[in-house]
């Protein structure tokens, strides 16, 4: 459709003038200001261009003349931990896939509510299905762990247990590791499930839209997404298995370290080379065939779809942004370590990214406070223009594929959230980074 | 598709905070 071509098309030129206003006539303003908006547009930009330009789904590729077996087993693993109220819409989304090589492993964590007898119902009638009662609650990677011994399959598939899949999930993800047998881990396409909740939850499903169709999407086209999202994401066996033990026990600053599930596991794909044997090339010295460590690439699929829920109070949402965040540190200091061997704009863009959450909340700071005391009036409304203007650009993004909702007018909020709330919460994760606790409930 | 008033309220806004932002490209009072 035309608007499909047009609305894009004014975003990025939108972008793309704003940071030619910037570069050619506001050398004049606050230099830390002026620098900050410009890498900011250009990143911007950059994601907005490159995903509309270049982003393909993986899963709707062909197969690759290679792979041979285009049916191979999947084992589906989900941890879950007192989750009575959506633990049977996300198992029974999962048995009614499409995609039926499939075997569902849950582990129930050590729950104290009615999930471990619902889950037992479910395996009665359900033969494909088995369930581990772990004793005593262990964790989210160590309940993982406690399932990747019984699977079976060449692909795992993690879910999370708040979610729902979409009925043609797997069978997509399958798809794209059929179409790129150097795909190492897919993601899935993440939306609320309870967006129409409130206010709060209208804001994270647009914010999830963009977060995965744009960042995932550019990510993908260098095959180096940086997180597989925990709510749904494939993994190829020999990417992910060697390293289950090394992650699920995974420790930073002397303490085991809980969080960074889904960051960290993708992380160990990005770091491992894939180890194929070519016969073609030359012999090492003693006589053996060479083997070439060729990087896994992390894709994301748009069409796998997956619902999850989202926290609907500010105070749960807080939580799991501080979680987000400890992981966000965490894994500076495992993929931010070699990253830089991924294609340069990706690592260029991986590397600003982290940049910008770093000195975000003190330019925020220079822009509201430090320069309204200091008599710039201009600079504070014109910060905030920018951030809700860039807001809107994504906002269109998310009414572009969901002509139908009126959503995307909120998401401008999280922009601003993000700004003035979220930006800060780096520093109350930098200092609680110790503590282990979920603080989920 | 059809627009809500509030859509098109907002999509009005819009363009007003882009002819803000490049406004401030030409007539800035601190140079």
């Amino acid at each position: 459709m035309i608007r499909n071509r047009i609305v894009p098309a004014l975003i990025v030129a939108a972008l793309a003038v704003i940071l030619a206003g910037k570069l050619l006539f506001h050398v004049a303003v606050d230099p830390f200001l002026w620098t900050y908006g410009v890498l900011v547009t250009l990143v911007t930009f950059t994601t907005f261009f490159g995903a509309y330009r270049y982003y393909t789904d993986p899963a709707k590729d062909p197969p690759h003349p290679s792979v041979t077996d285009l049916r191979p087993k999947v084992s589906c693993i989900i941890p879950v931990k007192n989750e009575e109220g959506l633990i049977t819409r996300c198992v029974t989304s999962v048995l009614e896939q499409t995609y039926e090589h499939l075997e569902v492993i849950i582990v129930d964590d050590g729950s104290t509510d009615r999930t471990p007898a619902i889950l037992d119902g479910l395996a009665a009638s359900h033969p494909r299905m088995r369930v581990v009662h772990l004793p005593k609650n262990l964790g989210k990677k160590r309940a993982i762990e406690a399932a990747v011994p019984l699977a079976t399959g060449s692909i795992f598939a993690f879910a999370d247990s708040d979610s729902v899949l979409g009925k043609h999930a797997i069978e997509r993800l399958v798809d794209a590791f059929n179409a790129h047998p150097n795909a190492g881990a897919v993601s899935a396409h993440g939306r609320a499930l309870n967006a129409g909740t409130n206010l709060l939850t209208k804001v994270q499903d647009t914010w999830y839209e963009g977060q995965f169709r744009l960042s995932k999407g550019l990510e993908s086209v260098y095959g180096a997404v940086t997180c597989a999202s925990g709510c749904l994401s494939a993994f190829r066996r020999e990417a992910f298995e060697p390293f289950v033990h090394e992650w699920a026990h995974d420790t930073f600053l002397g303490k085991e370290f809980k969080f960074a599930t889904d960051r960290q596991m993708t992380g160990y794909v990005l770091r491992e080379g894939r180890r194929d044997t070519h016969e073609s090339m030359p012999a090492t010295a003693d006589g053996g065939s060479r083997e070439t460590p060729k990087k896994w690439e992390v894709l994301y699929s748009h069409s796998a779809k997956v619902w999850t829920e989202v926290p609907s109070t500010w105070r749960k949402f807080l939580r799991q942004q501080a979680r987000w965040k400890k992981s966000f540190i965490r894994n500076l200091f495992f993929t931010g370590r070699f990253y830089w061997r991924r294609p340069p704009l990706a690592a260029f863009a991986f590397y600003l990214g982290i940049l910008f959450v770093l000195v975000g909340p003190l330019i925020a700071f220079r822009a509201i406070y430090f320069l309204t005391a200091n008599g710039d009036l201009l600079s504070a409304p014109l910060y905030l223009s920018g951030v809700t203007f860039v807001g809107l650009l994504y906002g269109l993004d998310y009414k572009l594929r969901n002509p139908d909702s009126t959503y995307w007018i909120y998401r401008p909020l999280m922009s601003l959230i993000s700004t003035f709330v979220l930006s800060w919460l780096l520093i109350y994760a930098a200092f609680t980074i110790r503590n282990p606790s979920w603080l989920t409930r | 598709m059809k627009l809500k008033l509030i859509e098109v309220l907002v999509l009005g806004f819009m363009v007003v905070m882009f002819g803000v932002l490049l406004w401030k490209f030409f007539h800035w009072p601190f140079a």
